[in-house]
């Protein structure tokens, strides 16, 4: 028998497992999510060990290479974590990963996403990406994206003067900056939900698929 | 005591001597007794005589005395006055009474009663005179009268001393010795003080009729009082109300006269000595209304004495102490009333108060003390009463301090109402407690009726459904248990609702889904424009070179893996169709399985393209941000080993790839955005970098469209649209295409549920606002 065909047999059972949630949560339901679960945990591990631990930290020490230990030994202080006396031990790797993290992090999103967002808007006044004259429409198109992007920026602009009388308020311009953004936000939560459940759609329209070529292929 | 009195053998007091019981122990006298130091039988005889011959209609009445009460003798006369009309002329109108028919024994009696009388007047002036004495006799307090005055004063009182038939003062004072008055004994004392209070009363009855007269009427008087005057007119006569005298008055009782003398004087004694009581102290004071009981007297054995008494000039001055005759004068001619010729005494004009006197001679607490010492003179309730009233209208109300009154306890029960009392209910008795059947107590409010009883309150707890369905909630969960099995039906409908809607929903969206695909018909509509970003990638593939690699980094998790294989079958086929290199990597452990398999599975349709020979696994990349960072600071250490754990860069396909840069195009396969992001910030930034392109999912494309706008990825395939329109570039129309009238279709069944269900949750919504504002 075609392991293949075992295969597609098994994930059609599957698949109707998992849309047996729609008469509820049930037994079914709840063993084949484990099964996923479990599944994704071990094909972790094996993934993990064989193309981290064996690849890049053991074939380099079996090769000889010592630079390979200061992963090791980090890696080793980081699993003392485990152990409440020395735990503290593990406060070293930490915070090797949490700072050089957030710093390419924060250096990644000020030199790709914000600079980068800048010169993307002020293309539309200016030179196109390749190079060519910008047009009218971009113009237009670049002022409403302006107005969208400080609108947006406003709505959450959250600090306010304040007064004799002991209430504190916005500015007139930031309250209205604000509110136009939060139409702005408004419209691409809308547009980002749509987009989910365009995938979920995708995802369901792509299973039932599935279904019908597997019956269709087993009725055959 | 006379010589004719009987000593009581019970109580040993002196009696009169017709007397047949004890005036003070009513004992039965016994005539044989000893009699006091004067008593002398033939004085009786001839008293008995006297009384025989000249009132001899008298007698049976007088002879039956032993029988009869004295109150039946006094009826029975009555009704025999009323009965026989008057026999002559009222022998007291002019006080010519015989002085013959009197015999010497009792004139003497009369003179020496009457000296003793006048003694004993004076003795309580001097020496146990009270202060309403001294108000009236005081002889420092009374002004000193003009002798001429005196004089005519001392004439008019002789003359009205006569025709009342007390005796002529002058007479009297004349007579009286001071050895009378030494020898004047106890009872005889008490006699003359009678008489003294007697004139007294009579002074005071004057004045009061000039001053009230209305409180003299005798409506306003008791009952018992005005009987009691009533008893005294049949037996007194006023002589100077004329018109007041009957002919029974006027008949002489020579006999029994003495006995009402006594008996008023007894009766005052006893009083006098007795705690008073209620009916006494009203005769008591009748009797001294009607003081001038003792002034009818005429027809006692004193009226031959009146006769020189009608002559005061010619009587000569007795031999008296300086201090009597001063007093005398000022007591008898100063204060009493004088006779008008018509023989009415005249009022006393203006002056209320019986003796007028400087109101700077009295000290202040005797002034004060006036109405008080009125009542004491034995002025009934209904004279004083009206000045009290007067008095009390002009005295400022009383008002109570708040602290008091906020401790009252009545007035803490009930509010404060005013009761309008009327003076009956002000004067009537309590009806209940201890102090019922006593007049003047102030009544307290009936509280029975004010007390409420009080409220009682239940010890449970009165909780509302919902309350009760969080108790049972809480409950359950502290005790492990399903809570809907334990609050009861009414939550197992929502969920039979919920799976019922569920499932229509899912076989209406399955119906959406199959329509199409078992239709022989496409029933989408095929977009005739395609979105810049998919032409761009599109061109960015074509314009590769066909030797040089593309590195394919794929992220997205098992669940869109479907989606994913549809969206990015288009790109990878065109690849395929270029012949181009592919280094397949991911930053998760799952991309790379599935992205090989796809491009295994795409193989399959395209022959020409071999891909154990143009396609490189190198598996995981680690480290998220840094391994991506990582693969542009040193690809071979990033990505030193394929999944078959053989060297990476010693495989053909990657020969001459040292740098990032060498690759044809990074293209990122991921359902997140912020991996398109990661991919930008970390490689896009570089200098030497190859074009970036994402085939995303759906739910990615609204934020990775951001940076094709920026031109930092040069296009993206998004979703079945974005595949549907790579193919349609492409000209190869592959799964996406077929499916792609479900998928239309399916979007519009989800628009339309969700536009329902929204409506349908605003109209739910906004009754349920409603229900709790109207709840609120």
């Amino acid at each position: 028998m075609n392991t293949e065909l075992i295969w597609t047999f098994v994930s059609f059972i599957l698949t109707l497992l998992v849309f047996s949630y729609l008469l509820g949560d049930n037994p079914v339901f709840r063993f084949v999510s484990a099964l996923f679960v479990g599944i994704t945990a071990g094909y972790f591990a094996v993934v993990i060990l064989y193309q981290v631990v064996l690849a890049r930290l053991v074939a380099p020490l079996l090769q000889g290479s010592f630079v390979s230990l200061v992963p090791l030994v980090l890696s080793g202080l980081l699993l003392l974590k485990l152990s409440p006396k020395l735990s503290r031990a593990g406060d070293i790797p930490m915070a090797l990963l949490v700072g050089v993290g957030a710093a390419v992090a924060i250096g990644g999103a000020v030199l790709g996403t914000l600079f980068g967002q800048i010169e993307g808007a002020i293309s539309y006044f200016g030179v196109q990406p390749d190079g060519t004259p910008t047009t009218v429409y971009r113009v237009v198109e670049g002022i409403f994206f302006l107005i969208g992007t400080l609108a947006a920026l406003a709505y959450f602009q959250f600090g306010a003067r304040g007064k004799k009388q002991g209430e504190q308020k916005q500015p007139v311009l930031v309250r209205i900056f604000a509110w136009i953004g939060r139409i702005f936000i408004a419209i691409t939560l809308g547009a980002v939900f749509a987009g989910v459940l365009t995938a979920g759609m995708t995802a369901l329209i792509e299973r039932s698929d599935f279904l019908i070529r597997t019956v269709f292929t087993l009725i055959k | 005591m006379t010589m004719a009195d009987i000593i009581c053998p019970i109580c040993n007091r002196v009696n009169e001597s017709s007397a047949e019981r004890c005036w003070y122990c009513q004992a039965i006298l016994i005539k044989d007794q000893p009699t006091g130091t004067g008593n002398d039988p033939e004085n009786d005889k001839e008293k008995n005589q006297i009384g025989s011959s000249q009132y001899s209609e008298q007698a049976p009445a007088s002879g039956n005395n032993e029988e009869i009460p004295d109150w039946l003798a006094r009826i029975r006369q009555l009704e025999k006055e009323e009965h026989e009309p008057p026999a002559g002329v009222n022998p007291f109108q002019n006080g010519e009474l015989p002085k013959e028919e009197s015999p010497d024994w009792l004139n003497d009696f009369r003179f020496e009663e009457d000296s003793s009388l006048e003694s004993t007047r004076q003795q309580p002036e001097k020496g146990t005179s009270t202060g309403n004495e001294e108000g009236f006799f005081s002889k420092d307090n009374l002004p000193e009268p003009h002798p001429s005055e005196k004089i005519e004063e001392a004439d008019a009182f002789d003359s009205l001393l006569a025709e009342l038939g007390i005796g002529a003062a002058s007479s009297i004072e004349e007579d009286s010795t001071s050895e009378s008055i030494d020898e004047t004994p106890a009872v005889a004392n008490e006699q003359v003080e009678s008489d003294y209070l007697e004139r007294l009363g009579f002074e005071e009855h004057q004045n009061q009729e000039d001053t009230s007269p209305q409180s003299i009427s005798g409506s306003e008087f008791p009952e018992k009082v005005s009987d009691s005057s009533e008893e005294s007119d049949e037996v007194l006569e006023f002589p100077w109300e004329e018109e007041k005298v009957t002919p029974s008055m006027e008949v002489p009782q020579p006999v029994e006269e003495p006995q009402p003398e006594i008996e008023s004087e007894q009766t005052f004694q006893a009083e006098s000595k007795f705690e008073p009581v209620e009916e006494p102290d009203l005769n008591y004071q009748a009797d001294l209304e009607l003081e001038p009981e003792p002034e009818p007297e005429p027809t006692s054995p004193l009226e031959p004495e009146i006769e020189p008494a009608g002559v005061p000039e010619s009587t000569p001055e007795p031999d008296l102490p300086a201090w009597m005759k001063s007093a005398g004068d000022d007591d008898l001619h100063g204060d009493l009333p004088t006779l008008d010729s018509s023989g009415i005494i005249p009022p006393i004009n203006g002056t209320p108060t019986p003796v007028s006197f400087d109101d700077d001679d009295l000290p202040e607490w005797l002034s004060l003390d006036q109405p008080e010492e009125k009542k004491k003179t034995g002025k009934p309730k209904t004279e004083t009463a009206p000045g009290i009233e007067q008095d009390a209208g002009k005295l400022e109300r009383a008002h109570l301090p708040a602290w008091l009154h906020a401790i009252r306890p009545v007035e803490a029960v009930t509010p404060l109402q005013p009761v309008a009392k009327s003076s009956g209910e002000e004067e009537t008795p309590a009806e209940k407690g201890i102090l019922a059947g006593i007049e003047g107590v102030l009544r307290s409010t009936d509280l029975s009726n004010q007390i409420k009883k009080p409220p009682v309150y239940s010890a449970g707890i009165e909780i509302s459904e919902r309350q009760r369905q969080n108790v049972m909630l809480f409950r359950s969960l502290l005790e492990g248990g399903t809570p809907y099995e334990t609050i009861g039906a009414s939550p197992k409908v929502p969920v039979k609702s919920n799976v019922v809607l569920r499932i229509v929903v899912t076989l209406a969206l399955l119906a959406a889904v199959l329509l199409p695909l078992f239709s022989y018909t496409s029933i989408g509509i095929t977009p005739v424009l395609y979105p810049a970003e998919v032409v761009n990638t599109f061109g960015a593939v074509q314009t590769m070179q066909s030797g040089k690699p593309v590195l394919l980094a794929a992220h997205f998790e098992a669940g869109l893996a479907g989606e994913m294989e549809w969206t990015s079958r288009a790109v990878i086929e065109h690849l395929m169709m270029r012949n181009i290199p592919m280094t397949v990597i991911s930053t998760n452990t799952i991309g790379y399985a599935v992205l090989e398999e796809e491009v295994r599975d795409i193989s399959l349709t395209e022959t020409a393209y071999a891909v154990d020979e143009q396609v490189v696994n190198l598996g995981y990349l680690p480290g998220g941000t840094l391994g991506i960072l990582s693969l542009t600071q040193n690809l071979h250490e990033a990505l030193p080993y394929t999944t078959s754990v053989q060297p990476a860069w010693n495989q053909p396909v990657l020969q001459g790839i040292n740098n990032l840069s060498d690759f044809g195009a990074v293209i990122v396969f991921t359902d997140n955005a912020d991996i398109v992001k990661t991919w930008v910030e970390q490689v896009g930034t570089s200098s030497n970098t190859p074009p970036i392109l994402a085939v995303v999912s759906a739910q990615a494309a609204p934020m990775t469209q951001p940076y094709y706008d920026s031109g930092q990825i040069k296009g993206f395939v998004a979703g079945m649209n974005g595949s549907q329109a790579y193919e349609q570039i492409l000209q190869k129309p592959f799964s996406s295409s077929l499916v792609f009238g479900s998928f239309q279709l399916t979007l519009l069944a989800t628009a339309l549920i969700v536009f329902l269900g929204g409506a349908a949750s605003l109209v739910l919504s906004s009754g349920t606002g409603t229900k709790k504002v109207g709840g609120r």
